[in-house]
């Protein structure tokens, strides 16, 4: 299948749907990611950041990932090519990344040990987690899971109001409270989950 | 019902309380161990919920790459089966090549050169045409000087007149390469007929070359056994 090369104007269309959830949103992340083609920039990045080929392809689909997130952000406008963000946020990866390993080559052993981690990034994590992740917001009915998501994105209350149908910002509030509680109730079921942080 | 504690926490995790109440979630996070794990639950769940958003993009990402790669697959496939139908092609086409090449070698052997017989035949040629004589054909010199002798060899032979028959071939005067080969191999075949070996492969060969004397004998010399061959050699000592 051969995708076309998308101009800026889809691209905004494309933006637009991923800040309005559900399907659509879906659709456009998928036809976002088959106009990426990171293998393009692998063997550039990969020789001006001395990075290996498998570090480099991590950053591109980081980079990807962060882009999306930001994009739904209701505050995003899109201004310019979609890669060129997503490049530029795959440079500041694996620059931030290299200057890192940097700083810990200088650092003694005893303030490696007691240095503050990262959160892992959704690429690293284990297989038995990111099922039970599915798992759990399954709990969830598919209102809750919507409301959670566009809090999550940054959408006011009224704004989520206005989406989703509630009558007010402050029944979106209370509504979200409860959802949230939901997902509470259902957190001993996963064990796994104890002690999840991510950084996302 | 909703827990009041959380329904707090949450509001001081979006940073949306008042200097006042926030004061006093602080404090009582620093005393009341219940109330804090509260407020780590309620991080873990805010974790969940981006992570698991994420994981649906990864979704959307992994079956774009195993498509991607399927295809990739699926092209390096055709290229393959490209190359090697091209590959079959080229092999069969020098195959083929080689073998018309061939034939044409064999060909070439298997007939008198009448490019040779020409060049030499010009001198003669010029001669007749020195004499007054009209233009004269390439193939009405073989045919009278060459073939009409070798078919009355032929019928004396078949009479058994093999002395005739062997002055017949002296009268034969063209002396290219595959006449005189030919005219030699039937001296030797005669010879031994004359000499009452009755020998039907000797019959054979020498009836295929007074049937047809413009084919070269070269090819059914190379096949005649041991007993001809130490007669050319018994002849030509």
């Amino acid at each position: 299948m051969s995708i076309q090369k998308l101009n800026i104007a889809q691209q905004k269309v494309l933006i637009a749907h991923l800040k309005q959830g559900g399907d659509k949103m879906s659709e456009s992340m998928k036809t976002l990611y088959q106009n990426y083609h990171y293998e393009n920039y692998l063997d550039q990045y990969t020789i001006e950041y001395n990075t290996s080929i498998a570090e480099t392809k991590d950053f591109l689909q980081e980079a990807f990932i962060t882009f999306i997130k930001k994009a739904k952000k209701p505050s995003f406008t899109l201004e310019k090519d979609v890669n060129v963000y997503i490049t530029s946020i795959a440079k500041n990866l694996i620059q931030n990344h290299s200057r890192r390993i940097k700083t810990l080559a200088l650092e003694s052993n005893d303030q490696k040990e007691y240095g503050v981690s990262e959160p892992p990034s959704i690429l690293y994590l284990k297989k038995e987690t990111q099922q039970a992740l599915k798992e759990i917001m399954a709990q969830l009915n598919p209102k809750c899971r919507k409301l959670l998501r566009f809090w999550s994105h940054g959408y006011s209350y009224d704004e989520i109001a206005r989406k989703l149908n509630f009558t007010s910002g402050s029944r979106a509030r209370q509504q979200k409270h409860r959802c949230m509680q939901s997902l509470l109730e259902y957190l001993p079921l996963f064990p796994q989950l104890k002690d999840f942080t991510y950084g996302g | 019902m909703e827990d009041n504690d959380m329904v707090l926490l949450q509001d001081y995790l979006e940073g949306v309380l008042g200097s006042t109440q926030k004061k006093a979630v602080e404090n009582r996070l620093e005393s009341d161990a219940e109330f804090r794990e509260k407020l780590v639950q309620l991080k873990l769940a805010r974790h969940i919920i981006s992570a698991e958003e994420d994981m649906e993009l990864l979704d959307i990402m992994h079956q774009v790459d195993a498509s991607r790669q399927a295809n990739d697959h699926k092209q390096n496939d055709n290229e393959k089966r490209v190359a090697s139908f091209n590959r079959k092609w080229i092999i069969a086409t020098v195959l083929a090549g080689l073998i018309v090449i061939l034939f044409s070698i064999l060909i070439r052997l298997q007939k008198i050169d009448k490019g040779m017989i020409a060049q030499d035949l010009l001198i003669k040629e010029k001669s007749f045409a020195e004499r007054g004589n009209e233009s004269v054909n390439l193939d009405s010199i073989i045919e009278v000087q060459y073939i009409i002798p070798m078919k009355n060899i032929r019928e004396l032979a078949l009479e058994q007149k093999y002395d005739e028959a062997l002055s017949g071939l002296d009268q034969i005067d063209l002396g290219y390469p595959n006449i005189i080969q030919n005219k030699e191999y039937t001296r030797a075949l005669l010879l031994y007929l004359k000499n009452g070996r009755n020998d039907p492969t000797f019959h054979t060969i020498l009836n295929k070359i007074l049937d047809d004397p413009t084919h070269s004998c070269y090819s059914l010399a190379t096949q005649l056994d041991s007993r001809v061959n130490n007669l050319w050699g018994r002849l030509k000592g």
